[in-house]
């Protein structure tokens, strides 16, 4: 008897996971043995501060407003880890021959996730708010010289019926742009320029985006509570074009700050995903094998800055002397703990040169500072080499700079007294460091009152190492020839190369513009790069589908826990 | 009393004028620009809109009779320059009721264990269990509260898993960060209930009591207890006044969207009006305080209020 009951359940259980393997196979394209349990909780620093699509400006407000949102095309990871453009709201487009007018064909099915469809109207009337001048987008800059008559609306110039977006019938837009732009796509995906419900928006007036009712999109998750400063709960849009491939029942995002705080949650696997890059941490964590780990260079890379109108820094020698004298490894390891990458060039790893990897493509240039270290072994000798050029005698020991800091907390003393020891030690020179709050030292560097100074850009978009490199440009550079005071022959011929890449999309010309332009950079070292941030992701290991990149704001779509 | 009151009232209302003048000039005094975390990376044409936005541009007199037109007029304490839309009038609203929860929870428990421990300490002095409980605590008044956060967190939340290791939004969060804020409260408050406690049964009162045959328990309650409680008086509205600030440490450890990270931001992001609203509303909480400090006082202690009404 005993026997029998037991085959006899053996069998139901047979029946019930075949009949669960088959009803994943049918629905979950790729996704088998999906766990009972479709809940996930991710982990960010802050929760957003609005979800106004066009007021988003923070990672936070962009992270919290992606599963909610959707825009004409989305963005995903193909097989090799390259982002490519897949269908959103607009299930196909169209572009004329000289690439300026778009036309989206908008999902037939797309639908709010109150049931009201989503129409040519809706997308017309959310990129008019993006270059409303009342709304005044800190974001929609960004389109605002692709989008015909975009500038002109921002500026109050034009009325907004005019901007280069127009419904053509229900389910067809058409975008004009001033000219080509490979960008344009891309930047459409961006939050600011996601589709929002015209009557909804226009119903909720100014509270549209400041709590889970005025919250309302077209993409694969709705908003059901938001604990501000903790916590947002999402749950799946039914009523979502693609609603087969949202496989989570709950999706919470979680505000944890403090590093030891998030160790623990994920050490007691509170948290499914979520950014770790901390040294007293790491390794404990890792150790337990619940997450798989992302480490992702970021396209942000800091570097120190001298001001060439200085006569202690007018000799390029001498500035190369400073950037060649201190180990870019040891600071890393001994003062970040190995927190960041060390840079020997502007580009980080991931940058991109057309549609390949910068590190494939450059080869030396990709270390191009330790070329250029070879060529000078003996950074003292070239200090004293400078000194003796700009008249300021041989003796290095009498030449004291000036160190402004980036702000004043703790760690950025322990870096600034790290590089006062190493330049004294390798040079002979005296660092003289002045703590400065950051935003003061931003000041000096605009009024170029600083010898020597720090910083760091960050780029939300794009991975051409152009997006560095432009800012050194003389003219136009944020950091150009008015606050680094860097001029003479080589500075005119790097500006040249540097506005030459900016209008160039020839992947192989710009290649052939980095190579040539930034080694220039580089040995006259009126900047040098020092390291570049990266982001260390962590993954349980029971989720599948779930796509990381700097670049992209995960909207859960595609994603699942499975059964272990 | 009541003119007592008033006075009390008027001198209230010329030092917070006095504090929220001052902080405006030395705030917008502050080298640095306080858009510059904003703008970085914006053209330079949105850096002019925001710069007239704000009026950064204006002198600095004409900000400050914008700035007290808008706290009568519209009751604004300020708006964030770098959060748009974000206003310190919001932030009262919602974080620091958060905190104020948690601060006035463990007020609660703060006061009632240690006016207690202190009492037992001093009623039992020198004996075992005084020194073993002057021990905590001196311990627990030195120790930094992040270090009780973190083993709280340890033993509690992840090993024994008795609570959330953080979070919001349900009763359960409460209990962490009301314990880690409770601990160098509750050690406060027994040392200086001890204290007094001791000073008061050396009264000739009390001995006078104790010749009349007073029991023990009325001897404690009647006499001891209400005469030793005068200096926990006044410390409470103080304490109250400041719940409102939170305590970034344990709110950032908990991830508790309270004040405290927030005015600690502010003043990273060195954002003007956020620090100056702030600012005022603290200080207001406080004079606040220190007025039903002066009120309680003459409630408390018939000898203040006849000296008082007497002057």
């Amino acid at each position: 008897m005993k026997k029998k009951v037991l085959s006899l359940l053996l069998a139901a259980a047979m029946v019930c996971s075949m009949s669960v393997t088959a009803f994943a196979e049918e629905t979950s394209a790729g996704i088998e043995n999906m766990a009972d349990n479709q809940e996930l909780t991710f982990q960010l620093t802050s929760d957003a501060a609005t979800l106004d699509t066009i007021q988003t400006s923070t990672m936070a407000d962009q992270h919290c407003a992606a599963p909610i949102y959707e825009g004409l095309l989305r963005r995903e990871l193909d097989e090799n880890g390259n982002l490519i453009l897949v269908p959103g709201a607009a299930e196909s487009y169209e572009v004329n021959e000289d690439e300026t007018v778009y036309t989206f064909h908008l999902q037939p099915e797309g639908k709010f996730s109150d049931g009201t469809p989503v129409t040519a109207e809706d997308v017309v009337y959310s990129w008019q708010r993006a270059f409303d001048p009342e709304l005044a987008s800190p974001q929609s800059w960004q389109l605002e010289d692709m989008v015909v008559n975009a500038k002109a609306c921002f500026n109050s110039e034009k009325p907004l019926e005019e901007l280069g977006v127009k419904a053509l019938d229900d389910l067809t837009v058409e975008i004009t742009l001033n000219s080509p732009n490979p960008n344009f796509l891309t930047v459409s995906t961006f939050p600011f320029a996601r589709i929002v419900s015209k009557a909804f928006v226009e119903n909720c007036g100014t509270k549209f985006g400041s709590s889970p009712e005025y919250v309302m999109g077209s993409g694969p998750y709705k908003l059901i509570s938001w604990e501000p400063g903790s916590s947002m709960v999402y749950e799946p849009n039914e009523n979502y074009w693609n609603a087969d491939e949202v496989y989570l029942t709950k999706l919470t995002l979680q505000v944890v700050k403090e590093a030891s705080t998030l160790a623990q949650a994920l050490m007691g696997q509170e948290i499914d995903i979520a950014d770790l890059n901390d040294t007293d941490w790491n390794d404990i964590v890792d150790q337990l094998g619940y997450y798989n780990v992302v480490e992702i260079p970021q396209m942000s890379t800091y570097f120190f800055m001298f001001n060439c109108d200085k006569p202690q820094l007018s000799n390029w020698k001498i500035r190369l002397a400073l950037s060649l004298g201190f180990d870019r490894e040891r600071y890393n390891s001994e003062v970040y703990g190995g927190k960041f990458v060390p840079a020997y060039s502007f580009a980080p790893p991931i940058a991109t040169v057309g549609d390949a990897l910068w590190t494939d493509v450059a080869g030396d240039s990709v270390d191009a500072l330790k070329t250029i270290a070879e060529k000078y072994p003996d950074p003292k000798a070239l200090l004293i080499e400078g000194m003796e050029e700009a008249g300021l005698g041989s003796d290095p020991s009498a030449l004291t700079i000036n160190y402004t800091t980036l702000g004043t907390t703790e760690l950025v003393k322990k870096s600034a007294e790290w590089m006062k020891q190493e330049l004294e030690t390798n040079l002979g020179i005296t660092l003289n460091i002045e703590l400065t709050e950051w935003n003061v030292m931003y000041d000096l560097v605009d009024a170029g009152d600083f010898e020597m100074a720090f910083g760091g850009w960050n780029v939300d978009s794009g991975t051409e190492p152009l997006r560095f490199l432009k800012l050194f440009e003389k003219n136009e550079g944020y950091y150009g020839e008015a606050k680094l005071h860097w001029t003479g022959e080589k500075a005119d011929e790097y500006s040249v190369a540097a506005v030459e890449m900016q209008q160039i999309f020839d992947p192989d010309r710009l290649l052939e513009l980095y190579k040539a332009s930034e080694p220039i950079l580089l040995e006259e070292a009126p900047v040098t790069p020092v390291y570049f941030s990266k982001q260390r992701t962590l993954v349980s290991t029971d989720i599948a589908g779930y796509q990381v990149h700097p670049f992209l704001l995960p909207d859960f779509i595609g994603v699942a826990r499975v059964a272990e | 009393m009541g003119k007592f009151i008033l006075k009390r009232f008027i001198y209230a209302i010329i030092s917070l004028a006095i504090i929220a003048t001052v902080s405006f000039f030395l705030i917008c005094m502050k080298p640095g620009d306080p858009i510059a975390a904003k703008v970085q990376q914006l053209p330079e044409s949105s850096r002019k809109v925001l710069v007239e936005k704000y009026g950064l541009d204006d002198p600095m007199l004409t900000r400050y009779v914008e700035y007290v037109k808008g706290l009568f007029t519209e009751g604004n304490l300020g708006d964030s320059i770098i959060y748009d839309g974000r206003t310190v009038n919001m932030l009262l609203e919602s974080s620091a009721l958060v905190s104020a929860k948690i601060g006035l929870i463990a007020i609660v428990i703060q006061v009632v264990i240690g006016v207690l421990l202190g009492m037992v300490q001093a009623l039992y002095r020198e004996k075992l269990g005084d020194q073993v409980i002057r021990v905590l605590v001196v311990l627990a008044i030195c120790i930094p509260s992040f270090v009780f956060c973190a083993i709280l967190q340890y033993f509690v939340g992840f090993k024994w898993k008795l609570t959330p290791i953080m979070g919001w939004g349900k009763p359960i969060h409460y209990v962490l960060p009301v314990v880690a804020y409770s601990i160098p409260g509750i050690a406060t408050y027994c040392k200086y209930m001890r204290t007094s406690t001791i000073s008061v049964l050396g009264e000739d009162y009390i001995l006078t009591a104790t010749a009349k045959g007073c029991s023990k328990t009325r001897l404690v309650f009647k006499h001891v207890f209400r005469n030793a409680i005068l200096p926990i008086v006044t410390m409470v509205p103080v304490a109250v006044s400041n719940v409102f600030a939170g305590s970034m440490v344990i709110e950032k450890f908990f991830s508790i969207p309270g004040m405290g990270q927030h005015y600690v931001k502010a003043v990273s992001d060195s954002d003007p009006y956020m620090i100056l609203g702030m600012a005022i509303f603290f200080a207001f909480t406080y004079i606040v305080a220190l007025f039903f400090v002066d009120i309680l006082y003459g409630l408390v202690d018939p000898r203040i209020r006849v000296a008082k009404d007497t002057r």
